[in-house]
Formats: structure tokens, C-alpha cells, sequence
């Protein structure tokens, strides 16, 4: 029963939404949107960046998961390693920010120029920007799906291609490229549709209306214009290609079956091997591209945040930290953050175990994946068009100040529920799988039952989903600059406004704030449910 | 001659030492328990691992400044010789020219291999659609083309015919002793069965 209401709750939310859309897009000639100038500009826009992006990551990412693969031992490794991680997590106003502070027209790449005795080059707002920004969040999530997809490659046909010679570009199309070949359309997809929904580094980078996306166009034709035709029919517009898109992306899909064992890559002809003593010396060439790529990747990736502690070293931007504009974005991020976590993690606790349920009934094992997908349902529509459209549906009746904070909090529950549900599906089903039926035997139900039985199990898995979609929630970047306003702004938000008045001492401090309360929630959260033993491994 | 000399590889729980030698043409079968060195042995030989003592020499060349592809040899593996994605006629090509650029000869001496092993007309197979006993003469054929066409005149068997029948194993054993005496391989394999050593004419070296 609560699962069914909750289900009804998040699949009513995103269709009303949808409804809020189609509602006010009675009036308006879709079709005939289509052909005007500025609308067709955007769309192609959007679609070039993306597709831009798509092949610069996969391009970049290709070269550097090899050198990674081949280099083991190499000292730079663990901290590239790290980085690929930290960006992925990295609030994406933080990024941004230290962006701004490596290739701004103040930046370390101009100031270095300067040195130089070059003049001061103005590239980064734009599509140069863009592009710059999603390398740099998408550049580390290719590079570690391609180097798993060659850690996967079995150890024996590294080891035949060393005794048969096979080395280079015939490593690379006769071992390499099959794995690989079989892994682009997926990440393709993923980083085309993340790219295709951009939102805050377009709208931070973008410079204008050549470079603006269906996202920020939405934003700005319901925020700056109030043009609800164009808003609509872009929301609309944006819906179907995202649709359409994620279809194509998906189905072409092939996953690469292969029979991965304990040591891959301990035979690779061309790398050091994993046992030292064991390694035939390498070549020269290879082994200084492998460490130029690898140095070029890592000062890529570092520059951001070497760029913010230098900002924030300057020691003029502390101001902020007394300004109540700044103590009231705090409160407020904290509060929109612990309130979407919570709500999030408790719906992905609810529909895993109705998942778990009906997974365990073989009558019903068939619709298991429909409350899964029912709870994913809001990753066809972006942020901001969901926004849009919930916003449409109820102006009529309330006002929107009361209408802003309600709907930030309940489309930030909508999006990071599909990530509590992704940590919570596979423990829950394992913990019903194994304790159910005993526990039911013994007379034992309701609290008794979760208190003795499912807690002890399910407290770790618990705290790390309630960690991760917290701090999700508060490096967010989306609906808020939607529904913001001077009583409801948050971190992300106040280092947008400080970027745009040029204030990047301050914005910079504000990044390190929101970077070091984003690690201080996860640990305490992380610690305070999920007990002492450190984070959960979902794969266990 | 091939001559492994006080050759010693340290795992962290046991040491594995070795030392032998044999003629160019002769043959040897490494015998001994599971675990004993066996395969650690032949993988010394063909360089995938380094020996912390000793000597491996081939003639009067010392073969451990050399890459495993550099080796004067062969190695038919127990099992994973042939790479799934590529059929059964480039698996051959590639252990004559990794970019499969091959002369009208070479490819001649394939379809040869082939039919030697008797799996002419399987080319275009791809090696799941083989039987294990199959994908073994696949790699047999290669190590044979091999053999003829880039000098590599010493053949590593690490139980080769462990996925065989008694039919198919007398056959493959016959075989490979056709090749011997042709070609002048040396031979060194590891098996369980003393039958095989008998049926190959090998010198024992028990572990």
C-alpha cells in the first residue's frame, strides 16, 4: 500500500508535468514554432554541442583509459584515479567557477600567457566554454567505462597478442577495439543526453544567445521573457528529441560478454606488467606518450581546483562569508538538501520493497520492473522542463512564492530518486530474499520486523543512498535558477549571481564552502546511519 | 640446444627451480602434480614471466633480454588460444603477421595448416562454433605455420590434450611427431599422462 501511493505520487508528478504542458500548448502551433529562425537556431545548437562534446570525450578518453591500462605502476596514475572520481561528483557550479579561474580572461591560462609576453586571449565563453565544461565532467566518466571494458579483457588474449606480437594499431583494432566498439554506443548515449540537457554550464559559460541550449532557453523564455509559447513548445520539443534520442542510444546498445579473470592486463605486450619482476622492458616512445597523456589529463582535470584555492588564497573574496545573503543560501541548501534527501531515500526504501515483494512472487515477477521504471520516469524529462511544466499546472492556483520552495524540493526529489533506488534495489531484495520467510515464520512483523531484522542489514546501504542523493541535492544547479529568488536562493545559485557581477574571489569561497559541506554531510550522514564500518558496496 | 640454466621463480608461498637442457629437434615432457611448475616452467621459457635466478639460453643466445614475440617459439596454450572475436582463418594470420598482410605463400601455407590438421574449409568459423578438441588443432595449425614461416622452431604444449578424446589425442600425438621429424622442432610439453610422453618418443623431466 505505501508503495502503490508512492508510485502514484512520483508517476502523478512527472505526467502532471507533462499535462502542465500539453495544457497550455492547446494554444499554441507547435509546428509552426518550428520554423521560426530563433527556435531552429536553438535546437541546432544543442544538438551540435552535444554531438561536439560526445566525440571530444570519446576522442580524449580513448588514448588516456590506454595510457592508464598500460602504465600500472606509474606514480600519476592513483591521482588521476581519484580526480576521474571527484569529478564526477564535483558540484557543477564548483567546476565552473574554477573553470572560469584557469581559462577566464584572469585565469592561469592568460596570466601564464602574460608571463609570456602573449596578450590576453578572450575564449572561454561560448561554445569554447561549453565544450571546455563537459570534458571536463565527461572526459573521467568515458575514460573509466572504456578502462574497465580493458581491465575486462580476459588475461589470455593479452597474453596471446604478446606471444603472437600483436602490438600498436593492430593491438588496438584486433584486441582493443572490439571491446571498445561495443561499449561507445552506450557511453555515447549517456554523454550526448548529458550534454544534450546542459544546463548550468551553458547558462554559465554560453555567453549569449548563439550558444544557448533548449534548456536554457526554456529558462530564459519563462524567467526573463515570460513567453510561455516559446517555453512550451521548446519543453516539448526538448521531450521528444530526449525521448528519441535515449531510444536510439540504447538500442544500439551491445553489451561485450567476456570472461574477465583475477589479473587482466598482467600480459598486455605493450604496458608494464602488474608483476614487476615479471616486465619485459617496454618501449620508450609508448611509455612517454602514456605519462605526456597522463600529465596533459591530470593538469586538465586539477587546474579547476588549484584555480579555486588560489582565488580563495587571494583572501579578498571572506566577505561573503558575513554577508546574510551567503548565511541564508546556506540555510537554505542545507534545508532543500536534508528534506529531498530524506524524501528520496524513504520512496527508494518503499518501492525496493515492492520490487523485492514482487521479485519473490513468482506470480508477479513479471511486473517487477514496473515500480523501477515508474521511479526512473523523471529522467526523460529535464529538470527544468519538468519545472516548467509542474509550474504551468498549478499557477492558477497558487502563488508561486509558495509554489518556488515546494517544487525545487519535490523536482530534486524526482531526480535523485532514480540513484537511491540504484543503491537500494539490490540489498533490500537480498535481505527479503533471506529473512522473510524466517522472520514471518517466527510471528515477527512491522517495526519488530524492520528493528531486528532488515535495520542490522539495511542501515549501511540506508545512510550511503541518504548521503549520496543529500549531497546531490545541494551541489544542484537546476530548478533552483528557475524558481530562485532573493528569500530562496541557494549555494549553487549565489555562486552563479556572484559569477555573474564578475565577484570570482567571492564565488570561489562560496565553492569551497559548498564543496566542504558537501563532504562534511556525506561523512556525517554516511557515519551517523550507516554506523562505523565506512560506505556500503552496493556489489556485495 | 635449449638449456634452462638454474633457472628459479619465487612465488610467495613456494619456489619453482628448474634446470635442463636439450638438443635442437629432441623433446621433453614436464611431469609432475598440479601446481608443481609445470605451466610456470613454459611460461619462463616464452617470457610471460621473468626467472629471479638463472639462465634461459637458446643456442648461444641468452633469451631473456626478449620479447615474448621475439622468442624462437610457439606456445600452445591449455586453453584460450584463439581470440573469439576473429575467425578461425585470422587467428592463423595473426601469429604470421599481426596487421594480416600476408603473401599469396603464406596464405597458402595457412590452408595448408589447416588441412594438416585436418580442418580444411573452416576458416570462416569463428571458434565458438568449434568443439574444444577443434579449437586445439586451430592453435596446433598455427603454431605449425608458424614454425614454418617465422623461424620458430621450438613448440611449447602446456596439456594439449586435455579436452581430446582417445581418438582425436593418438591422432593430434601422431601428428605433432609427423611435424618433429619434418621440420626439426623442439618439442616440450606438460601433461599427466606418461602415455603421451611414450607416444611423443619425450625425455621425462619430473617435477
Amino acid at each position: 500500500m505505501p508503495g502503490t501511493m508512492v508510485l502514484l505520487l512520483v508517476g502523478i508528478s512527472v505526467i502532471g508535468g507533462f499535462v502542465g504542458l500539453i495544457f497550455e500548448s492547446g494554444s499554441i502551433a507547435i509546428i509552426d514554432q518550428l520554423q521560426k529562425p530563433y527556435i531552429r537556431s536553438v535546437i541546432q545548437f544543442t544538438l551540435w554541442q552535444a554531438a561536439l562534446s560526445t566525440s571530444l570525450s570519446l576522442l580524449f578518453a580513448f588514448p588516456l583509459a590506454r595510457a592508464l591500462h598500460r602504465r600500472p605502476h606509474f606514480f600519476g596514475r592513483s591521482i588521476l584515479l581519484r580526480l576521474t572520481s571527484i569529478s564526477l561528483i564535483v558540484p557543477t557550479m564548483v567546476a565552473i567557477i574554477g573553470i572560469v579561474g584557469v581559462h577566464g580572461r584572469s585565469g592561469l591560462v592568460n596570466d601564464f600567457l602574460g608571463v609570456l609576453g602573449f596578450p590576453r586571449q578572450d575564449y572561454l565563453y561560448g561554445l569554447n566554454g561549453i565544450l571546455i565544461a563537459h570534458l571536463f565532467f565527461n572526459v573521467p566518466l568515458v575514460t573509466r567505462l572504456f578502462l574497465n571494458g580493458l581491465m575486462e579483457i580476459p588475461q589470455h588474449q593479452w597474453r596471446l597478442a604478446s606471444h603472437l606480437g600483436v602490438t600498436g594499431f593492430n593491438l588496438v583494432s584486433r584486441v582493443e577495439w572490439p571491446v571498445i566498439r561495443g561499449l561507445i554506443p552506450g557511453a555515447a548515449g549517456i554523454v550526448f543526453l548529458l550534454c544534450f540537457t546542459s544546463f548550468a554550464i551553458v547558462l554559465a559559460l554560453g555567453g549569449g544567445p548563439q550558444s544557448t541550449t533548449l534548456e536554457v532557453a526554456i529558462y530564459q523564455a519563462l524567467r526573463f521573457d515570460f513567453n510561455l509559447s516559446t517555453a512550451v513548445s521548446l519543453s516539448l520539443i526538448q521531450i521528444v528529441l530526449c525521448v528519441a534520442l535515449g531510444f536510439v542510444f540504447f538500442s544500439s546498445s551491445n553489451g561485450v560478454k567476456l570472461q574477465s579473470e583475477h589479473r587482466p592486463g598482467f600480459y598486455r605486450p605493450d604496458g608494464d606488467s602488474i608483476d614487476s619482476a615479471s616486465s619485459v622492458p617496454g618501449l620508450i616512445v609508448p611509455r612517454l606518450l602514456d605519462i605526456a597523456v597522463i600529465l596533459i589529463a591530470t593538469l586538465f582535470l586539477l587546474s579547476p581546483f588549484l584555480a579555486v584555492v588560489l582565488k580563495v588564497l587571494h583572501g579578498k573574496g571572506f566577505a561573503i562569508l558575513a554577508h546574510s545573503g551567503f548565511l541564508k543560501a546556506l540555510e537554505t541548501s542545507v534545508l532543500i538538501a536534508f528534506v529531498a534527501g530524506t524524501i528520496a531515500t524513504v520512496f527508494a526504501l518503499v518501492i525496493a520493497q515492492m520490487v523485492a515483494t514482487l521479485r519473490l512472487n513468482t506470480r508477479y515477477q513479471s511486473v517487477a520492473v514496473i515500480p523501477e521504471l515508474v521511479g526512473m520516469m523523471a529522467l526523460i524529462m529535464p529538470p527544468i522542463t519538468l519545472g516548467t511544466g509542474l509550474f504551468l499546472l498549478f499557477r492558477s492556483t497558487t502563488d508561486i512564492s509558495t509554489l518556488g520552495p515546494a517544487l525545487v524540493v519535490g523536482i530534486n526529489v524526482l531526480f535523485i530518486l532514480p540513484f537511491a533506488l540504484r543503491i537500494l534495489i539490490p540489498p533490500v531484495h537480498q535481505q527479503k530474499q533471506r529473512f522473510d520467510r524466517l522472520s514471518q515464520g517466527l510471528g515477527m512483523s512491522g517495526l519488530n520486523q524492520w528493528r531486528w531484522v532488515f535495520w542490522p542489514g539495511l542501515r549501511k546501504p540506508l545512510g550511503y543512498a541518504l548521503a549520496v542523493t543529500t549531497t546531490l541535492s545541494i551541489g544542484d544547479m537546476g530548478v533552483i535558477a528557475l524558481f530562485g529568488t532573493d528569500n530562496l536562493s541557494t549555494l549553487p545559485l549565489l555562486i552563479y549571481r556572484l559569477l555573474g557581477n564578475y565577484r570570482l574571489d567571492q564565488a570561489a569561497v562560496v565553492a569551497v564552502v559548498l564543496c566542504l559541506l558537501c563532504l562534511i554531510i556525506f561523512v556525517i550522514i554516511e557515519r551517523f546511519i550507516g554506523g562505523k564500518e565506512g560506505h556500503y558496496n552496493a556489489k556485495t | 640446444m635449449l638449456k634452462l640454466d638454474h633457472v628459479a621463480y619465487d612465488y610467495p608461498e613456494v619456489s619453482i627451480s628448474v634446470d635442463f637442457e636439450l638438443a635442437a629437434g629432441g623433446a621433453l615432457a614436464l611431469m609432475g602434480p598440479s601446481g608443481c611448475g609445470k605451466t610456470t616452467t613454459l611460461d619462463l621459457i616464452a617470457g610471460f614471466l621473468s626467472p629471479h635466478r638463472g639462465d634461459i639460453r637458446f643456442g648461444s643466445q641468452s633469451l631473456l633480454t626478449l620479447r615474448p614475440d621475439a622468442r624462437p617459439l610457439s606456445y600452445l596454450f591449455q586453453q584460450h588460444n584463439l581470440f573469439p572475436h576473429l575467425s578461425v582463418w585470422q587467428n592463423i594470420a595473426l601469429g604470421i603477421h599481426p596487421g594480416l598482410k600476408l603473401s599469396s605463400d603464406e596464405k597458402k601455407q595457412i590452408d595448408h595448416s589447416l588441412e594438416t590438421v585436418g580442418l580444411s574449409g573452416f576458416g570462416d568459423r569463428r571458434p565458438d562454433q568449434l568443439s574444444g578438441g577443434q579449437q586445439q588443432r586451430v592453435g596446433l595449425a598455427r603454431g605449425l605455420a608458424r614454425s614454418l614461416l617465422c623461424d620458430k622452431s621450438i613448440l611449447l604444449l602446456d596439456e594439449p590434450f586435455s579436452a581430446l578424446d582417445q581418438a582425436r589425442r593418438s591422432q593430434i600425438i601422431e601428428l605433432i611427431n609427423q611435424l618433429r621429424a619434418k621440420h626439426q622442432l623442439t618439442l616440450i610439453i606438460s601433461t599427466h599422462q606418461m602415455g603421451d610422453a611414450q607416444a611423443l618418443n619425450a625425455e621425462v623431466y619430473l617435477f
